[in-house]
């Protein structure tokens, strides 16, 4: 289900649509608060929350229902920055600043939300073999049992699910440069 | 409980030294898993899957890596509360005593596996990567394998373990996967 049929479910009071909004948002929200931003788990947790219930008072004035995931993300970053800023009003640390690493952590987490939405066309075996090697961190003996099919054939199938995500992407980035 | 007890008294080591060889395992099994993401990178020209390869290398490495420090800590847990049961509650020290052994167990069981994954994944990369950098992909496979033996080693001597214990058996077959792979890499010389 996309992003624009699942917000109207979930404006139409649809639990189980609200359900998997929360899960289809809820690691990158975390990743925001806490890669992004460098929130403790407590206070990640704290952003977690707030960010949903903000998102479910505030999702009927979503103008763009396609655009939930920027608009979702932008609630995260701007209450983790809350978060940061009542902490530090709560106690000064006489620690220095943490050095600011090359790669910008926001960027890698917008980059994870685009493979995320990628990983949504590809056929349902590829969603799932990827997901759970690369998101669930489950073994090689894990997939084959769960899948039912040889282990020594996970390698191979989850490479030729990444060469269709890549091309995907790939897909992507060009349509980006071109409009 | 008496004779238990003095058998899972910690055996006498220096002050500050605490788990030696699942840290030992998971820094070869990540190392091991590195060779693959190099050896894959590096045979993209000829191999249109090598980039998933890499992938999957990278992220078994990465999973070493968090692992070695999983296992320090449970073990680290377990062995400081065998030095302490003299002060727990009597009631709940064999609970709580056996909760922390059957934790300590968990981080070599994950290395086990992870090493089997590492060999099976090696078994791959040898049959398609780059000529000149295959045996660097056997050697990688083979000391894969014997990580996976290593770790199940150190399930098979966790007090909490039982010799038809699910975890020793998994463990098990974690190994006889890493060997089956190195012994296909072998044969494939």
């Amino acid at each position: 289900m996309d992003d624009t049929r699942l917000v109207t479910r979930c404006l139409d009071g649809n639990e189980d649509a609200w359900g998997e909004l929360v899960e289809r948002y809820s690691r990158y929200v975390y990743a925001i608060a806490t890669r992004g931003y460098g929130l403790q788990d407590h206070d990640a947790e704290d952003v977690f929350q707030e960010v949903f219930a903000r998102t479910y008072e505030h999702l009927s004035s979503l103008r763009d229902t396609g655009a939930l995931g920027p608009w979702i993300g932008q609630l995260a970053r701007r209450t983790s920055i809350d978060r940061i800023r009542a902490s530090g009003r709560e106690q000064v640390s006489a620690e220095p600043p943490e050095p600011v690493p090359d790669e910008d952590p926001l960027e890698r987490i917008d980059a994870a939300v685009v493979v995320r939405e990628a990983l949504r066309t590809l056929p349902g075996h590829c969603r799932e073999i990827l997901d759970r090697f690369f998101a669930r961190d489950e073994s090689y003996r894990t997939i084959s049992s769960a899948l039912d099919v040889p282990q020594g054939t996970i390698a191979s199938r989850i490479s030729r699910c990444l060469v269709k995500l890549r091309a995907e992407l790939e897909g992507r980035n060009r349509s980006a440069r071109t409009s | 409980m008496k004779g238990a007890e003095a058998a899972m008294e910690p055996s006498p080591r220096p002050a500050g030294v605490g788990a030696l060889g699942g840290p030992l395992a998971a820094r070869v099994i990540a190392d091991a898993a590195a060779v693959l993401v190099v050896a894959a990178q590096a045979s993209r020209d000829a191999w249109d899957e090598a980039g998933g390869a890499a992938a999957q290398a990278a992220s078994l490495r990465r999973r070493a890596d968090e692992l070695s420090a999983v296992d320090a800590e449970a073990h680290a847990a377990a062995v400081e509360l065998l030095r302490r049961r003299a002060e727990l509650d009597p009631r709940r020290r064999d609970a709580e005593i056996g909760r922390a052994l059957d934790e300590a167990a968990t981080p070599p069981l994950a290395l086990a596996r992870l090493a089997g994954d590492v060999g099976l994944l090696a078994a791959e990369v040898a049959r398609r990567c780059d000529p000149d950098l295959r045996a660097d992909v056997v050697a990688a496979c083979l000391l894969a394998g014997a990580c996976a033996r290593a770790a199940a080693h150190l399930v098979e001597v966790n007090l909490a373990v039982t010799p038809d214990d699910e975890l020793l058996a998994e463990a098990r077959a974690s190994v006889g996967a890493a060997r089956a792979a190195a012994e296909r890499t072998l044969g494939g010389s």
